[in-house]
């Protein structure tokens, strides 16, 4: 993790286009500095060369008649005098030699003392042919300059010149650079860290708002702000807008879709329902004839007590299918009562195709749960596997508590759950776009569950029961659930 | 107008020179004005004074050049042109040739050609109308106390016609029957005393032979400078170089006046500032046998050569 971040790969833009402008300022700086101090030493080089070439003119052309005087005073005063006048660079120490190579004066006597051989200023190290002319070696400047009258060679100037103070000057132009490249690379970073900043806002809230997208409605940007943008930014804005009213209009759409599927399940069961009303109903009209027509105390009970039973059970099939129709989504009190009545709404359809349904609810008080998104999942299941077991095959339903949820499992023992319909219930995720055709109970039992923050699961138990076990969470308990 | 031509060229005189010289010289032709007049009311339009120097010490002292000219013209009440030349020979020659009315020359010269010249004052320093020829050596130089011990030197003269700067050293190698040029490795002249000392403090020659008066009075003019040397060799008080005119002259009012001017010197304000320029007291009538000890040294070296 610490190498990740580490990586400048992985650094984020508003560090890395700062970063990266200030090395491009540096390097661009630095072969700039490279170009300009290379001229400056050739500048430098070429000026020093002439400047010292004209000075020692001047001072051999002062030498020049007291060598030919063999006057060691006046040498030595011409050269002090030199010297003493010139400003342009540090004192030179400069050494006038006879033809026959013996000292005659210098800047210096008590170094280069007259008579003395010939001395080499460039030290023993050094020690070449010297050329005559200016060279320039390190820090300091050479020359042996021939002292000639009418055309013969009396002898020479030997000269060296400190040279330091040219390096001092490139030397404190390089500085200068540095610097000045340095608070370039600076600015640059600054100026790159806040135009990044600038030009990454967008982004942020095109962030913020995929970012509310993930957790419930998709919010278009508002109209100010896109106004704000630029051109660029405006498009994808734009386009994000126009994404967003797809996705809620797509929502919209889902729910709508859930809610009539809701009614249209009810509407796959109303015939077993009528059914389920109709077949009391015969009873019920012959316990009324029987009321009617005997006086009998003892048949009168039974008839009554059966008509009693009969309306009951209709009023529970109604009041069943009312409440499935009724569901607002809104977490309410379910009492075991309420998911136990879904079995007389499916049951009629179960017999009919001789299912047998087992049926266990291990809740027994109330729970404040998302009960009618409860009740519509278990029944989408509940057809579903109706739809997947052969005839004379078998469902159990079994609900229990597990911690603070509240668990439902839908075995079937039909062939298994095709994986398509697997990925529709359980795939990870909102729930995208409502499946076409098939299968679209089982994608209204993931918006479902997902809706109410449960989750749902499929497992195949020994290879023979398909398990789809839905977990809910409970919201609260027993009596204060009731209220 | 006489008068207005010698103001006119005594502000020529001075132009040129620093700033100071020319406010001294300012001063100066309020003194000329008033001798001016007094002088042309007394006489008619004297002839212009020459007088020579060599450069005895301070070559390049333009200040007291010029308040030497100034004190000449106001105590003479002429107009004063002085004339210094690079050698000593040049100023003798001049001196000879009657070129200028009077010379302030060296001892050597003098007792070469004393039959030829008039002595018309000698300075008196330290109370005494002598001096002493020196020979340095830098500061820093070890194991030399006397002039043997500089055999194989590079040394300084001051100038071949020099007493101290060159006889008196040169006289007593001949005294040992040695000649500059084979007792030295090198002898150059510098033809100043001042640059003597700057040889020999700067390293150019080993030792030289220098004015006691000069390198005297610069211990306290450049102490830096002679602080740099030390002296390994005091001759023999001998005649302070002289002021002489040409003989030839005797009886003319020139040198008369300039030797009054010289004898007056201490008793007058701007005499007594030359004097302290100079670091001398005065100066005196002096007699030629002041100069006997130069000449029989002169006559040794005439003897070796």
């Amino acid at each position: 993790m610490i190498a990740r971040r580490l990586d400048p790969r992985h650094w984020p833009l508003r560090l890395r286009v700062p970063i990266v402008t200030a090395l491009a300022v540096l390097a661009v700086s630095a072969v700039i500095t490279e170009v300009l101090i290379d001229r400056l030493t050739a500048m430098q080089e070429r000026d020093l060369r002439s400047l010292f070439s004209v000075y020692l003119d001047a001072v051999a052309a002062s030498v020049t008649m007291p060598l030919l005087a063999d006057d060691p005073w006046e040498s030595f005063d011409a050269l002090d005098r030199s010297a003493a006048s010139e400003k342009a660079f540090p004192r030179p120490v400069l050494v006038v030699v006879d033809r026959r190579g013996s000292v005659v004066a210098s800047s210096e006597p008590k170094r280069f003392h007259t008579l003395a051989p010939m001395p080499d200023l460039r030290g023993p190290d050094q020690r070449t042919t010297e050329p005559e002319g200016v060279v320039l070696v390190g820090d300091a400047a050479f020359a042996r300059w021939p002292l000639t009258y009418q055309g013969r060679t009396l002898g020479a100037v030997l000269a060296r010149f400190d040279m330091t103070f040219a390096l001092r000057e490139r030397r404190a132009f390089l500085v200068a650079a540095a610097v000045l490249s340095a608070a370039i690379a600076a600015a640059a970073a600054m100026l790159g860290y806040v135009a990044v900043t600038r030009m990454l806002a967008p982004i942020g809230v095109l962030s913020s708002h995929f970012g509310q997208g993930s957790t419930g409605a998709v919010v278009p940007i508002g109209e100010d702000s896109l106004a704000r943008q630029t051109p660029e930014f405006r498009a994808l804005f734009g386009r994000f807008n126009a994404m967003a009213r797809a996705v809620d209009e797509r929502e919209a759409l889902a729910a709508r879709l859930a809610d009539e599927e809701r009614l249209a399940s009810l509407g796959r069961l109303a015939s077993g329902m009528a059914h389920e009303i109709n077949n009391p109903l015969g009873g019920l009209f012959a316990a009324l004839d029987t009321l009617t027509r005997h006086d009998d105390e003892g048949v009168r009970s039974r008839a009554l007590a059966l008509l009693q039973r009969g309306l009951a059970h209709i009023r529970d099939v109604v009041r069943s299918a009312l409440v499935a129709y009724r569901d607002d989504g809104a977490a309410s009190p379910m009492r075991p009562r309420d998911l136990d009545d879904l079995r007389l709404l499916v049951e009629p359809e179960l017999d009919r195709k001789g299912i047998v349904l087992g049926w266990r609810n291990d809740v027994d008080g109330a729970l404040l749960v998302h009960t009618g998104r409860i009740r519509q999942a278990v029944l989408n299941l509940l057809l579903n596997a109706s739809k997947a077991v052969v005839p004379g095959g078998a469902i159990r339903v079994h609900a229990f508590l597990d911690g603070a949820l509240f668990v439902v499992d839908v075995l079937d023992d039909g062939p298994g759950m095709p994986p398509q319909e697997v990925d529709r219930l359980v795939g990870s995720g909102p729930a995208e776009s409502p499946p076409l055709g098939h299968g679209l109970g089982l994608w209204i039992v993931r918006r479902l569950v997902s809706g109410s923050g449960g989750r749902a699961s499929v497992d195949r138990m020994d290879g023979l029961m398909t398990r789809v076990r839905t977990e809910w969470p409970i919201l609260a308990h027993g009596d204060g659930a009731e209220a | 107008m006489a008068y207005d031509g010698r103001h006119i060229n005594s502000v020529d005189q001075s132009r040129g020179a620093s700033r100071r010289s020319l406010i001294k010289a300012v001063g100066i032709l309020g003194a000329c004005c008033a001798s001016g007049l007094t002088s042309s009311h007394a006489a008619p339009a004297a002839r212009e004074l020459s007088f020579g120097l060599t450069p005895v010490f301070l070559s390049s002292d333009l200040d007291l050049i010029d308040a030497l000219r100034a004190y000449l013209a106001k105590a003479t009440g002429r107009a004063v042109r002085l004339v210094s030349r690079r050698t000593y020979q040049e100023v003798t020659a001049m001196l000879l040739s009657g070129e200028v009315d009077a010379a302030w020359i060296c001892g050597y010269p003098y007792v070469a050609h004393r039959a030829a010249l008039d002595l018309l004052a000698v300075p008196i320093w330290r109370g005494m109308p002598l001096y002493q020829a020196y020979v340095i050596v830098p500061a820093e130089r070890r194991g030399a106390s006397g002039l043997m011990d500089l055999a194989g030197d590079v040394h300084a003269f001051s100038d071949p016609d020099s007493n101290s700067g060159y006889l008196v050293t040169a006289a007593a190698l001949a005294a040992k029957r040695l000649r500059p040029q084979d007792f030295f490795a090198k002898a150059f002249f510098t033809y100043s005393h001042r640059n003597v000392i700057r040889a020999v403090a700067s390293g150019l020659a080993d030792s030289g032979s220098v004015d006691g008066y000069v390198w005297e009075v610069m211990t306290e003019t450049d102490p830096g400078l002679t602080a740099q040397t030390r002296v390994v060799r005091r001759s023999d008080r001998l005649g302070f170089p002289p002021v002489a005119a040409p003989s030839a002259r005797s009886g003319s009012p020139e040198p008369a006046a300039i030797r009054a001017a010289l004898l007056g010197m201490a008793d007058d304000p701007v005499g007594r500032s030359v004097l302290g320029m100079l670091r001398l007291d005065g100066f005196g009538r002096g007699e030629p046998s002041l100069y006997d000890a130069i000449a029989a040294e002169a006559a040794v070296l005439q003897g070796l050569g």
